[in-house]
């Protein structure tokens, strides 16, 4: 096991490498001058060609990438073209308020998704699967903005109850991760309803009904077990979007996350910064496939005996 | 202070730095809202700043748009100047009506076309304690020639000679009329030589912990969250009356008017069209509203194809309805531009008139250019407001005869192709934050700006002089109608459809007193105060 997870840890050096080149060649093919854009609306021309000088941007772009890369490897994520701040240290300022709401989120989500997914599938097609469906459909189809907005007009503006923005205790919290859970937790939802759906047609399902297992037993210790696997991963997936950081949130909640700070520096073509971001993304989703697999293991065993 | 002998020959110009001058007085007026209180000034001195019954203050805005930098000579985005604006000082500062006042300047006097006389404040303090000497001004300047952002007006500083603590002379490259508006904007606020040193030492970067002599000091930065400041006790001006002040970044405009609405900010920031008719509806709340120093403007590339002959651009200008666009596209919250420079900038030709909306005039000029059949143009744009702008043109040209095709840019794609001469039009707008006319001037309309800022490559002998001499004529009387001239020489040329002036609002409590607003020189917040 401790093999495997070492294996995989090593295969994250390829992957980021072919991320940080693709998305560095990216960036520099892009339209838009980025002397230009540090420089400023209204720059004279030499300004620029003095900021292009001292940014060394005037060098090959292949040139450019291997002294990034040389940086890297002794551990220098560089300084933000736009505000000359460490990348590193801004973005492990950012990532825990991420990681923080993430948490929350995926939290609610589970929370509403296992017991409505699993309730719809074993009584499916009764009141409780039809309204719970009808409302995961609502959670997809619902954009993020316009539930956070109604959020705060409700909770904060008319009730008062919650700050509308900011992170400043666990008040603020609940707005952005019942907006960010809801949407997740339907599809969640879903997959648990679909996944359990096929397990209960089993025929160890309905050997364990025909040895008079009771039914809670039946649903919690064999078909739950079996069912999770699909569940796990998009849960794991989700997760790992969520620490990417949620722009549209983030920005009606005024949370400091990694998602309003990446789509700025995509914006103004802050190199270092968005760089530095695609970075903690790679390892981030890696880490949380590889948590995923794990987990697999333990719910599985046969899965267990592969890990070599 | 010392008293230079007035050298003859130079009375013109000594007259003009009285003109200029004029230290005197008091500090800047208030802000433009009405009903205010006045910043500085006797009145309030005696008051004593927090004494007399006002509770300490903590003052908490909202702003759409986080700071880039706190490093002076680093900045140059209007978010940024805010908050330089309350942790430092400038040699000297801009009146409500763009008159140079001082402010860490005690005097000065113009002793030739090159040479600047400067006398200091004593015993202004730094936030670390320690005094700011002309040491440190001499140091901020020969900063500003070396950095990005700066130079391209610090490298018309020769030489900064110290004749004592308080005291030093500035001598320029050329005679510089503009150097006073240069050095009262926040780029030139005065840094400590010494803390920047220590702080630059071995590769480091100075803007982190930033010391200014600043009614208010750092307290912290938190990166798409919130900076905080907090009232500096040994600020050698009026004690301000806010204890602390934390602005917000609330990126959606609709979330900060409800912020304020609920009373978790005092003041939000550049609120948008639609917020602010919401503010305006609210009783708790006040709308602070004036005329932007920018200028919005569709330009016109005056060396490709038919837009190279001077009538078919006055057609396009006959086309274009501007009373309509500020009507639709800003609600009302607007000016139609009647010039090429904002109107807040000295030196704004008040009389000049927009070319009025005439589809006959516009057509009669299209066909004696040869263009009598219909033309076709592509017009390059960025952002949603523009857009709508150019729906708008598109539809006014087309009844002109003038097929109009409308490209989106990402902002860094859009200033790419408008430099590289692509386009024939484009929508863009220029911010004249210096207070001096030459850079609304210079930078869009000399021949030598093309390939940076002349994006409608006017390239015109007659401009190129009119522009130079303005810029280099130290007798300030002359050179606003200088600029006068320009603009109207400017109008016949028409390189631009200026297009609108748009407005600067800000929302705040309606019992919160003190906010000092200022479309044209940017707010202050240090006086923010509720009377309990």
């Amino acid at each position: 096991m401790s093999k495997y997870i070492v294996k995989r840890l090593i295969m994250l050096i390829p992957v980021l490498i072919g991320v940080t080149f693709l998305v560095y060649f990216i960036l520099s093919m892009s339209p838009g001058d980025t002397a230009t854009m540090i420089a400023g609306e209204g720059a004279e021309a030499e300004t620029i060609e003095a900021i292009r000088k001292e940014y060394g941007l005037d060098q090959p772009v292949i040139a450019q990438y291997g002294k990034y890369m040389w940086n890297l490897l002794r551990g220098d994520m560089g300084r933000s073209y736009l505000t000359k701040r460490d990348v590193f240290t801004t973005i492990a300022g950012a990532f825990p308020n991420t990681a923080k709401l993430a948490f929350w989120s995926i939290l609610v989500a589970v929370a509403i998704a296992l017991p409505i997914g699993i309730i719809s599938a074993t009584r499916q097609y009764s009141m409780v699967d039809n309204v719970g469906m009808v409302a995961a459909l609502l959670g997809v189809a619902t954009p993020n903005f316009w539930l956070g907005l109604m959020l705060i007009i409700l909770f904060s503006l008319k009730l008062g109850w919650l700050p509308s923005g900011g992170m400043n205790g666990w008040q603020s919290y609940i707005m952005p991760a019942i907006t960010l859970g809801t949407g997740d937790a339907a599809l969640i939802t879903r997959m648990t309803r679909s996944s359990m759906l096929e397990v209960v047609r089993q025929d160890y399902i309905r050997t364990a009904r025909a040895k008079g297992v009771p039914e809670k037993a039946v649903i919690r210790k064999h078909a739950l077990k079996n069912a999770l696997i699909p569940v796990v991963t998009v849960i794991g997936l989700q997760f790992g979007g969520l620490l990417g950081g949620a722009t549209l949130t983030e920005t009606i909640f005024a949370w400091p996350g990694v998602g309003r700070l990446l789509v700025d520096s995509i914006k103004s073509k802050d190199t270092p910064m968005v760089l530095g971001g695609v970075i903690m993304l790679t390892i981030t989703f890696s880490v949380i496939n590889l948590l995923v697999d794990i987990l697999y293991a333990f719910i599985d065993p046969r899965i267990k005996a592969q890990y070599r | 202070m010392r008293r230079q002998g007035m050298k003859r020959g130079l009375a013109a110009i000594l007259a003009a730095a009285m003109v200029l001058g004029g230290c005197g007085g008091g500090q800047s007026a208030g802000g433009s809202g009405g009903g205010q209180q006045a910043a500085g000034g006797g009145s309030q001195t005696e008051a004593g700043g927090t004494a007399g019954g006002v509770a300490d203050s903590v003052i908490t805005l909202g702003d759409g748009v986080d700071i880039k930098h706190m490093d002076p000579q680093e900045t140059d985005d209007i978010y940024s100047m805010f908050l330089l604006k309350h942790l430092y000082n400038k040699l000297f500062k801009l009146g409500e009506n763009n008159e140079i006042l001082c402010d860490l300047a005690e005097s000065y006097d113009v002793e030739d076309e090159l040479t600047y006389h400067i006398v200091l404040r004593q015993g202004v303090k730094f936030h670390d304690g320690s005094e700011m000497k002309a040491s440190d001004v001499k140091f901020t300047l020969e900063r500003a020639k070396e950095k990005a952002g700066t130079k391209v007006n610090a490298k018309y500083i020769d030489s900064v000679t110290i004749n004592g603590d308080y005291d030093l002379t500035i001598k320029t490259t050329d005679p510089y009329p503009s150097l006073l508006y240069f050095l009262s904007g926040e780029s030139m606020s005065i840094v400590s030589e010494a803390v920047v040193t220590a702080a630059e030492a071995n590769g480091g970067i100075y803007e982190e912990q930033p010391v200014g002599t600043g009614p208010f000091k750092f307290v912290e930065w938190m990166p798409n969250d919130h900076w905080t400041i907090e009232r500096f006790d040994d600020y050698f001006g009026d004690t301000p009356m806010a204890s602390s002040i934390t602005c917000r970044v609330i990126p959606e405009a609709s979330a900060r008017v409800i912020a304020l609405e609920t009373g978790e900010i005092d003041v939000a920031l550049n609120v948008g069209a639609v917020e602010a008719a919401n503010v305006e509806a609210n009783s708790d709340l006040v709308l602070e509203t004036g005329i932007s120093p920018a200028v919005s403007y569709l330009g016109l590339n005056t060396q490709k194809g038919a837009l190279a002959d001077q009538r078919v651009r006055q057609a396009v200008a006959y086309g274009v309805n501007k009373q309509e666009i500020v009507d639709t596209i800003l609600e009302g919250r607007g000016e139609v531009a009647n010039s090429f420079m904002g109107k807040t900038i000295p030196g704004w030709n008040e009389s000049l008139e927009a070319y009025p909306r005439d589809v006959e005039k516009a057509k009669a000029l299209l066909a004696e250019a040869g263009y009598g059949d219909g033309l076709k143009l592509e017009l390059f744009i960025n952002g949603d407001q523009n857009n709508r702008s150019a729906q708008l043109i598109q539809a006014q040209l087309s009844e002109v005869g003038i097929d109009v095709e409308i490209s989106m840019y990402e902002w860094g794609a859009l200033t790419e192709a408008v430099k590289a001469g692509k386009h024939d039009m484009f929508i863009m707008g220029w911010a004249n934050r210096s207070g001096d006319p030459d850079y609304s001037m210079s930078p869009l309309f000399h021949s030598s700006s093309i390939g940076s800022n002349n994006s409608s490559f006017i390239a015109d002998d007659k401009l190129d002089e009119m522009i130079i001499t303005a810029k280099t004529d130290m007798d300030n009387e002359r050179r606003m109608q200088e600029y006068k001239d320009i603009q109207t020489y400017l109008k016949e040329l028409s390189p631009w459809v200026p297009l609108y002036y748009s407005m600067s609002t800000a929302g705040r409590r309606a019992d919160l007193e003190g906010f000092e607003f200022s479309a044209a020189t940017g707010n202050y917040a240090g006086n923010c105060h509720y009377n309990k």
